[in-house]
């Protein structure tokens, strides 16, 4: 970071220099991370642990500006942004110049609290540090005497590190460039929700349970969501009919344990597991379309791949004449590229992995879980999160049809995974 | 709590039919709702959003159908009493303007300085097409624009005044402000405007104010150049 006396200033990372040109009130690239106590939240108090926890994190104290050619972050000295009752949906729009300038929102409803964040900061793995630290400070606030022992400060296994890891871990490409080429996936169309609506169907489950259903198949649990996610799609989507082009999943990977990181920003790489069924006279079983879809995952996160997925995404970055277009012409192209690709994916599924609390405070916490936004040609996304033995899948749509989800939710009760669904009631009732 | 024999999910939302298969829900059992209660805890509620989002769609209906309304009264008192003049459509267009102005400023995502600026270069233009329409006497180039500009400084020094920690976050819009002082002394040299008063005092106030602040601002005014043109 380039440090002044006064002003603090950061270049975006390779992914984030993408989220600023194409985010909108319709694609907002913003998603949200919760947690759920055990007792209503108390805005006071949780205001009160936002303004305690957030001068440590500098990543979060940033806000967007547009230079000429690039766009930067700029420190904000504003002081903290308002932590209010939920008001819109998932995901809602974060808007540069409301908010106190900050590139995340607070909010709460009932026992649970919300952390919006827009991609630009950083990615589900920034976001759940952000949250767990936001979480202990306010646990420590509203008990003083159950947790008595615990002193307000950050968790020491908390790193501050906010190097770009692409860049960091680029390798000029040696003989020609590797060229990822993409075609036209199912695009999951039909009936939107009223009034721009944004529809939640949560499942939670349980882990063991899901883990016996997984071990009958041999697959991971990150893979066997993957494969019944495309099969619901298979399924509920296309009922059981051949098509021309592929159910085209994308799968974001947590680079970090790959390259030995612990920054605080964005470091992640899209897979996409493909599933393109044939048209022939016997559907494909859940156990087929799983084999294909755990396949082409495991060909695709390897370590050589994955360094050809940042050495061809950092490239561009790097080329010096790229680099001198002025931004508002960049911003054009790149915006004309990104909607060129807007049927290349059918769907997003992240899994933000598994949520561990210190003991003294898991006691006031129920759960947590996280929610992806709608993107371009992506009408429905699912967000997985773990924590204390629960497995928390939440399908965020605007579509008002959910056989896909129902599709999914099926195949999971057929292999005897216990589902408990609630929804935030957009979906019409009897 | 309810269960759907169907799909075979429990829900824990207060609710008739299965989300998924629209099929009716059977009631639990109270001793099996503990254990879900207990184990999966309990139903996380949600606002209700729709409202808030009708509200504003109101709001701006209301605006764009008041405006339609008075627009259409115009009309017809100018074609009763003035039909000489149509100075309604004069009328339609700052109504067609401040609509405009109201959704820009409640849905466009930009600073206050980008925004401000914006502003000040549409107000430009429909100052020279009230002209245009009015005859084309040349006031809005004369006075009326030159005014804008020095309305712009003194909106950048209002600005910088209120967000001090920030000032330099305003210079683009000072920047603009005495770009288009030049210009207004150009049309002056290239004789497209009469009157030397106001293009004088438009550069005058625009260039001292950048000189100082370049002068005062000092390290703050390059590391902000170095941000806004770092490559």
């Amino acid at each position: 970071m380039n440090k002044d006396i006064n002003t603090a200033w950061d270049k975006l990372d390779n992914t984030a220099l993408l989220f600023p040109v194409i985010a909108s009130e319709n694609m907002t690239n913003v998603y949200r991370i919760f947690a759920v106590m055990t007792e209503e939240v108390d805005r006071v108090l949780l205001q009160e642990a936002l303004n305690r926890v957030l001068p440590h994190f500098s990543v979060f104290r940033m806000c967007l500006r547009a230079g000429l050619f690039w766009y930067y972050f700029e420190e904000n000295k504003k002081t903290t942004p308002q932590v209010r009752q939920e008001y819109a949906y998932p995901g809602a729009y974060i808007n540069k110049s409301q908010n106190h300038n900050y590139m995340f929102r607070v909010t709460y409803y009932g026992r649970r609290i919300n952390l919006e964040v827009f991609h630009v900061l950083t990615d589900g793995f920034g976001g759940i540090v952000f949250l767990k630290e936001l979480v202990y400070q306010y646990l420590r606030l509203k008990y003083p005497e159950a947790l008595a022992g615990e002193k307000d400060r950050i968790s020491p296994d908390v790193y501050f590190d906010k190097e770009d890891s692409y860049l960091k871990n680029y390798k000029k490409p040696v003989g020609e460039r590797k060229k990822y080429k993409s075609s036209h996936a199912v695009t999951l169309q039909g009936e939107k929700l009223m009034g721009g609506a944004v529809g939640v169907i949560q499942g939670s489950m349980r882990i063991d349970l899901l883990k016996a259903a997984c071990k009958k198949y041999g697959v991971t649990i990150n893979q066997y969501l993957v494969g019944a996610y495309a099969y619901a799609i298979y399924k509920g989507y296309l009922h059981s009919r051949g098509s021309d082009i592929p159910i085209s999943c994308c799968v974001p990977v947590n680079l970090r344990p790959y390259y030995d990181s612990h920054t605080m920003k964005n470091f992640f790489a899209m897979v996409t597991a493909e599933f393109q069924p044939e048209e022939r006279m016997e559907k494909y079983s859940f156990a087929e379309v799983l084999q294909i879809t755990t396949q082409s995952l495991k060909e695709q996160i390897t370590k050589e791949n994955l360094d050809d997925i940042i050495t061809y995404n950092v490239s561009n970055e790097q080329n010096f004449i790229l680099r001198l277009v002025p931004l508002a012409i960049k911003n054009i192209a790149i915006k004309q590229v990104y909607e060129a690709s807007r049927h290349n994916s059918t769907t997003t599924i992240t899994n933000i992995g598994n949520v561990e609390l210190r003991e003294p405070y898991r006691p006031f916490v129920e759960n947590f879980a996280c929610l992806l936004s709608m993107s371009a040609g992506q009408n429905m996304k699912g967000s997985v999160c773990s924590y204390n033995g629960i497995l928390t899948i939440n399908f965020s749509s605007i579509l008002s049809d959910t056989s896909v989800q129902k599709c999914f939710f099926q195949t999971l009760t057929e292999d005897g995974v216990e589902v408990v669904l609630q929804t935030n009631e957009v979906y019409e009732d009897a | 709590m309810n269960y759907c024999s169907n799909c075979k999910v429990t829900i824990l939302d207060e609710r008739n039919s299965c989300p998924l298969c629209h099929k009716m829900l059977e009631e639990m059992e109270p001793k099996r709702a503990d254990e879900i209660t207990t184990r999966y805890g309990n139903r996380a509620s949600y606002p209700n959003i729709r409202t808030r989002e009708r509200r504003i769609r109101f709001f701006m209906s209301l605006m764009l159908f008041c405006f339609l309304l008075g627009e259409v009264a115009a009309v017809i008192i100018n074609y009763i009493f003035t039909p000489a003049m149509y100075w309604s459509a004069i009328v339609g267009i700052a109504l067609l303007y401040t609509y405009l102005f109201v959704v820009y400023w409640i849905r466009h995502d930009a600073g206050a300085a980008f925004k401000v600026g914006l502003q000040i270069f549409f107000t430009m233009g429909l100052l020279l097409l009230i002209d245009y329409v009015t005859g084309n006497h040349g006031w809005a180039i004369e006075w009326a624009i030159p005014g804008l500009i020095l309305l712009g400084d003194g909106m950048v020094f209002f600005f910088m005044m209120l967000n001090r920690q920030n000032w330099y976050s305003y210079l683009a819009l000072l920047l603009l402000m005495a770009v288009c002082s030049v210009v207004i002394i150009l049309l002056y040299m290239t004789h497209h405007i009469q009157n030397l008063i106001l293009p004088v005092i438009c550069v005058a106030v625009s260039g001292v104010y950048l000189a100082a602040t370049i002068l005062f601002g000092d390290r703050q005014f390059k590391r902000e150049l170095k941000r806004r043109f770092h490559v």
